[in-house]
């Protein structure tokens, strides 16, 4: 009997649903963490009887033919770009991406890694480093003197010193964005790689057509919403219970056969 | 064999693939785009085992066919700008190894060249039939309940959207493609949403009620085929004493 292995694949793709829905809402408080979303594919089908094969008893034609499913599977797991909110935090070194665009990241392989997460500190050479403390691209250095910072909107870095009250600049911060942002590969950490997926990274200013500006002493919030998770997960729950009735209603089928002698 | 064997071995039979085909349709109770399916039945007229004159007709059942039910499913909002839900009879055209293929799974995505593509990588057709290709530098695009797409304003590909007058003559090919079976597509006259997608039109409670009924029916069919079974026994016993 099909309806067994069709129930199970049924309780796969809703278990693979339920460990999407349970990231999601474990990050709900990580800082521009994007939320993802399982999605299904029927099986194929097999033909039991072929449209438009002859009846036997009068002749006819059949219309429809017979075609039966053989379950469900996940086809992919995407990922929602949406901005998340955005929260004020007073810190200098918090920077919020209001837009499409990614800071980039040196990471220890030498590779390039790509964040939203603009929860960034100064190391003790006076980099601009990410909380983890890999170094920003391009880098910038913040000197020992200066009192205050200030990033404007298009990524602008000025610094002012006890010595000279007047904003000097230090450096220009550049993002990058993709056609695909739901292509990166996220590797842990809130950060991405670049993939075949994504697309190569069009780096420029922010504020550049397309891209997205810089928001000072805010974060950007996780696009997670406990509503809407919460609801999906009771959704995913009674579709694996349903699955599972399936399986109990089969079961009792064969075992009724079986009990015939 | 005698008749109620018979009767009883050929419900059965039917009755396991209607569970296969309820089981199907639970399965993808999560699929987006999905249509239930729905085994038709139909009485056959067999001339019975006979051991006498005058035989007379005794009836089966027999499966002759799947519908598709083609009913609107919930249509919800996802927030994923490629997202695209129909609302109206329609497909989607995508490109399937021997042309075209259609469906109403709408979660889109693009490559890292631009293509939209469905999300197991299939290229999305436009209404000429040619994959559509977005600005890899463009903003985020937008999609008209027309299904024209436009990134920043300019106009950039149409998404190919047709109908048929018979969609349940389509078959499913799995993946959430079906197939046209040569008919010619027509004019869609629904409406393309952006940011949406069509949930499976799957009605839990009616499959479930189904389940029950056909595991009834079933222990039913069962026990007839071992009455006739027991009632030959004893016969045999009786007879043979």
């Amino acid at each position: 009997m099909r309806a067994l292995s069709i129930a199970a694949s049924g309780m796969q793709a809703q278990q693979l649903n339920v460990d999407v829905i349970s990231h999601n809402i474990a990050n709900m408080n990580t800082t521009s963490y994007k939320r993802q979303r399982a999605e299904f594919q029927d099986m194929l089908y097999q033909n039991m009887e072929r449209p438009g094969s002859t009846s036997s008893a009068s002749g006819s034609i059949l219309p429809l033919g017979i075609q039966i499913g053989v379950g469900v599977r996940a086809d992919a797991v995407g990922r929602n770009t949406e901005q998340g909110g955005i929260a004020a935090t007073g810190n200098p070194y918090d920077i919020a991406i209001n837009g499409r665009g990614f800071f980039q990241i040196t990471l220890p392989s030498g590779q390039t890694g790509y964040t939203r997460a603009g929860n960034l500190a100064v190391n003790a050479d006076g980099q601009i480093v990410t909380a983890d403390g890999y170094a920003v691209e391009p880098a910038i250095t913040v000197p020992q003197e200066a009192t205050a910072v200030q990033i404007t909107r298009d990524g602008l870095v000025e610094v002012t010193t006890a010595s000279s009250p007047d904003p000097q600049q230090i450096g220009q911060l550049e993002i990058a964005s993709f056609i695909n942002p739901a292509g990166l590969e996220a590797i842990g950490d809130n950060m991405y790689l670049e993939t075949p997926a994504s697309g190569s990274p069009n780096t420029a200013t922010p504020g550049s057509p397309g891209l997205g500006t810089l928001m000072q002493g805010y974060l950007e919030l996780s696009n997670v919403n406990a509503v809407e998770e919460i609801s999906a997960l009771i959704v995913a729950q009674r579709a694996y219970e349903m699955n599972a009735r399936v399986i109990t209603a089969a079961d009792e089928m064969m075992q009724s056969t079986t009990n015939l002698r | 064999m005698d008749n109620a064997l018979m009767l009883g071995l050929q419900t059965q039979r039917v009755l396991q693939r209607r569970m296969d085909v309820a089981a199907n349709n639970l399965a993808n109770v999560a699929t987006s785009g999905f249509k239930a399916d729905a085994l038709v039945l139909e009485e056959a007229e067999e001339t019975q085992a006979h051991a006498e004159e005058d035989p007379r007709q005794i009836r089966f059942v027999r499966d002759i066919g799947i519908v598709h039910q083609m009913e609107q499913g919930p249509v919800a909002m996802t927030g994923n700008p490629l997202d695209v839900a129909l609302e109206g009879d329609g497909f989607i055209m995508v490109q399937g190894p021997n042309g075209p293929q259609f469906t109403r799974d709408g979660a889109f995505t693009l490559t890292g060249e631009g293509r939209l593509v469905t999300s197991d990588g299939r290229a999305v057709l436009s209404s000429g039939g040619a994959p559509i290709v977005l600005d890899p530098q463009g903003d985020t695009p937008s999609i008209g309940r027309d299904g024209a797409i436009r990134v920043a304003g300019v106009e950039a590909g149409r998404i190919g959207v047709v109908s048929f007058a018979a969609p349940g003559a389509l078959s499913k090919v799995g993946d959430n493609l079906w197939d046209a079976q040569g008919q010619a597509p027509g004019e869609f006259e629904g409406v393309v949403v952006q940011g949406a997608l069509e949930g499976s039109n799957v009605r839990p409670v009616v499959e479930l009620t189904r389940l029950i009924e056909i595991s009834r029916a079933y222990q039913n069919a069962a026990k007839i085929v071992s009455g006739a079974d027991d009632l030959r026994q004893r016969a045999i016993e009786r007879l043979g004493r």
